[in-house]
């Protein structure tokens, strides 16, 4: 009885073992479906790196914060973009196992559905939620949306990077920010880069 | 490379049209999520990340293996995706801006260049005395410069004090905007009713559009 119970408890003990070395190594997600293992191992290939977040000492050095936080504010972006520290289990388990599903027929009330997982629970609910959830109004424009009623009559990509580089080429898959003349501007764009 | 969403941001920014932010984060996550595994460019959205999983009431007691490496736009940071350079051996406090190529050189701080709602400030031609010629071409340094990593800077706490006063200033001043919205709206729909618009009144409006940085002529009493 003695050994059973110890062969048992060695069993018992590797078993433990083996799975807490295999849900670490796998940052403790547990596969929902082969495509999420797959993304996650696509993933997991890639450099991580921390967000670049706006800096306040740098800001009041150069003496933009006040307008970097204006703009922002504008977007609701300020509470977003408070510095957080990033995790790699909930950054690979998030990103493996994201789908936002955009509803293209033509009603009032599209239903864009999004899920994720997070700590192997999943979460499924409409952008509306999603946005709530995050205390952000699900509304504004989206420059390239099918909808026309949600895009802005009065924006040019065109005749807006004109404007703020003096540049009559734009090609939206080689636009460099360097020449984005405005500090300002050129700054937000680095947050925005990594962030949104 | 700059994304077509990124400009669109900024446009956005600039003349204070409202965005679905949620809309563009989800759309980014994706379309990073389904990059291959030698695309280029990191993974950069860990904060983010954390944010959305606070809101889930995921805490970040849960994460494990924290992205290590210096978190801000610091002033080191953009020095070495050549961003810009301190100015001169001695003036630690001064910066130089180069754009347009480097054609023009800019010393920074310099607030009443760098104010983006200033129209003339949005491209620089070299005629303001502030701005000044420079020959070097700075190519696209920064481009390439630009996913560098760095140490864990100092100053992280008072970041975060900075941040949560940030936070609860736009607070409070959307209180307060929202208050004098009303408060303008009502005295806007008096004077449609016909009712006589006071000195005091007008005083109290301008006043109130000045601090809301409503563009509008000095109050000269009539």
């Amino acid at each position: 009885m003695a050994s059973k119970r110890k062969s048992k408890e060695i069993e018992g003990s590797e078993s433990g073992t083996s799975k807490k070395q295999s849900t670490t190594r796998n940052h403790g997600i547990k596969f929902k479906d082969p495509e999420q293992r797959n993304r996650y191992k696509s993933l997991i290939s890639r450099t991580i790196s921390p967000c670049r977040y706006p800096d306040v000492n740098a800001m009041n050095r150069l003496r933009i914060e006040e307008h970097v936080i204006r703009l922002l504010n504008r977007l609701a972006l300020v509470e977003m973009l408070k510095p957080m520290k990033g995790f790699e289990n909930f950054t690979y388990e998030f990103l493996s196992s994201i789908s936002f599903t955009k509803d293209r027929s033509k009603t009032n009330k599209p239903d864009h559905r999004v899920t994720f997982r997070l700590l192997n629970v999943d979460y499924e609910m409409s952008l509306e939620a999603f946005c709530s959830k995050l205390g952000l109004a699900n509304a504004g424009y989206i420059h390239d949306s099918w909808d026309q009623t949600l895009r802005p009559a009065d924006y040019d990509p065109v005749v807006f990077w004109k404007s703020i580089t003096g540049l009559n080429q734009y090609n939206s898959c080689s636009n460099k920010a360097s020449n984005i003349h405005n500090l300002v501007l050129r700054y937000l764009q680095r947050v925005v880069t990594c962030t949104i | 490379m700059m994304r077509t969403d990124e400009l669109f941001m900024l446009w956005a920014m600039l003349y204070n049209h409202p965005v679905n932010i949620c809309y563009y984060l989800l759309d980014y996550l994706v379309s990073l999520a389904k990059k291959k595994p030698n695309d280029k460019g990191d993974i950069v959205v860990g904060g983010i990340i954390t944010f959305i999983a606070r809101k889930f009431g995921v805490g970040e007691g849960s994460g494990m293996n924290k992205i290590e490496g210096s978190i801000y736009l610091s002033l080191d940071t953009l020095a070495s995706m050549f961003f810009l350079k301190p100015h001169g051996y001695t003036h630690n406090f001064q910066f130089e801006w180069k754009v347009n190529n480097a054609n023009c050189l800019i010393i920074l701080p310099n607030p009443d260049i760098t104010n983006p709602e200033v129209v003339e400030n949005l491209l620089y031609v070299g005629s303001n005395p502030q701005v000044h010629n420079d020959g070097y071409d700075g190519g696209d340094e920064e481009e390439e410069g630009a996913h560098l990593h760095h140490e864990q800077e100092a100053g992280g706490n008072y970041n975060d004090e900075r941040w949560t006063w940030i936070q609860t200033e736009v607070q409070r001043i959307g209180t307060e905007q929202q208050r004098q919205g009303v408060e303008i709206s009502k005295l806007s729909n008096d004077v449609q009713r016909g009712n006589h618009m006071t000195e005091e009144n007008n005083q109290m409006l301008w006043n109130m559009m000045q601090h809301r940085n409503f563009q509008c002529p000095p109050y000269r009493p009539q």
